[in-house]
């Protein structure tokens, strides 16, 4: 078989995008996809003939261990722990988060030009972690410039009966916070200041209804930086 | 349906490693891969393994996605559909037979699945044409598609000499060029 033939390639790139091609024959034409860019071209193009058949399916959400799963194996390998303030040893976590970030955001203002504005209705801006919870919660701002707070698991047990606050810390400067979350479900929040870019965001567990006096009291359980 | 410059904006992020973009490509993208991979494998377990193996690509193989060769999403549905090629033509697994409900519901010309499909910006020319073929050639096409089952066993769920399903599979996939162009 000659398989430069055009119409060759090409019925064979389709029942190899389709599946028709078993064992051997998928095997053989997998070698030849290497050698071939005419080859791989038909695949790439009935790729994008065929493959959003996929849409036709009812779109389902994987359980949240799945994700945690990933954001565990993406992670740096050395992710760093988030600071745990000890009741008696004061508030001094944002101190030592802020200040090492204080001399990088200061490189990066003349490194980063703007980045690319890009037509999107919803961006995340922070991923935060913990010790033994990577890629725990995620936040996003809305097209209206409000945040939404998205557990990527059930964090019920981390949150142990207390409040989870968010917090927006800012180099050099104390946190502010950007509201009470819920542990099971998404949360959307409007504050004041929203998280900026090379600020830190935690959150830490406190009385029902939030930090009483807008200090942080408890210890930090999630931390991530904004992007 | 995720926004295709979005999402190639969101890949150029996961090759520079920003969490992030993976975590917000996972929000819009993953529903649809996960549909599809349990569609395939017919397993709940199986099919969040290789989401979780596919998304652990996807964050490495960034760097070498090209926009000019493919949409994100086909390219991350290529990913979820081979890996779940791959895992059902092992010779030790024992697939449950897939649900006929969806595939067969192709054949009818009343919205089905291809309405759903019709309502992504991507699907909807796809849709179109689908629409165009034969009742029969669509259930075959869609049985290769869905449920990676070989010419003789489309043959031997509908009951039809296997050198009608290939004819139809063939010709469908010809139509379906055609038209798409």
């Amino acid at each position: 078989m000659n398989y430069r033939h055009p119409e060759l390639q090409d019925r064979l790139a389709a029942e190899y995008v389709l599946g028709g091609l078993r064992a051997g024959a998928r095997r053989r034409f997998q070698q030849l996809l290497r050698d071939d860019a005419g080859l791989r071209r038909a695949v790439t193009e009935w790729e994008d003939r065929l493959l959003p058949l996929a849409l036709a399916l009812p779109p389902e959400t994987p359980p949240a261990h799945v994700w945690k799963a990933i954001a565990a194996r993406i992670a740096p390998a050395a992710s760093p722990a988030p600071a745990r303030a000890a009741s008696g040893r004061g508030l001094s976590w944002w101190r030592t988060l802020s200040a090492g970030l204080a001399t990088a955001v200061v490189v990066l203002a003349f490194l980063t030009l703007k980045p690319p504005a890009t037509p999107q209705d919803v961006r995340t801006v922070a991923v935060l972690s913990g010790e033994k919870t990577p890629g725990a919660m995620v936040v996003n701002t809305l097209p209206d410039q409000r945040l939404s707070v998205q557990p990527m698991q059930d964090l019920v047990a981390l949150a142990d009966g207390r409040a989870l606050e968010l917090w927006a810390i800012s180099p050099g400067q104390a946190p502010r916070s950007l509201g009470v979350v819920l542990p099971g479900q998404t949360t959307v929040l409007s504050p004041r200041l929203p998280p900026l870019q090379g600020d830190t965001v935690a959150i830490t567990l406190e009385p029902a209804g939030g930090a009483p006096n807008g200090v942080p009291t408890g210890p930090v359980v999630l931390s991530g930086k904004v992007i | 349906m995720p926004d295709a410059q979005h999402l190639q904006a969101l890949l150029l992020q996961c090759a520079d490693k920003r969490e992030s973009a993976l975590a917000e490509i996972y929000r819009l993208a993953s529903p649809h891969l996960f549909a599809l991979a349990r569609r395939m494998l017919r397993d709940q377990a199986a099919a969040e393994d290789v989401l979780q193996e596919c998304f652990v690509s996807i964050w490495r193989q960034a760097g070498q996605y090209q926009a000019e060769q493919s949409q994100p999403m086909t390219w991350m549905t290529r990913i979820v559909r081979n890996r779940c090629i791959d895992r059902l033509r092992r010779p030790d697994i024992v697939v449950p037979d897939p649900d006929d409900t969806l595939t067969l519901a192709m054949a009818d010309d009343s919205p089905g699945p291809l309405a759903r499909l019709e309502d992504s910006q991507e699907g909807r020319r796809l849709a179109d044409c689908m629409g165009q073929l034969e009742g029969p050639q669509r259930v075959a096409i869609a049985m290769a598609f869905f449920d990676d089952l070989a010419h003789p066993d489309i043959a031997a769920r509908l009951e039809t000499p296997l050198g009608t399903i290939k004819s139809w599979i063939r010709r469908g996939l010809q139509r379906l060029k055609r038209c798409l162009e």
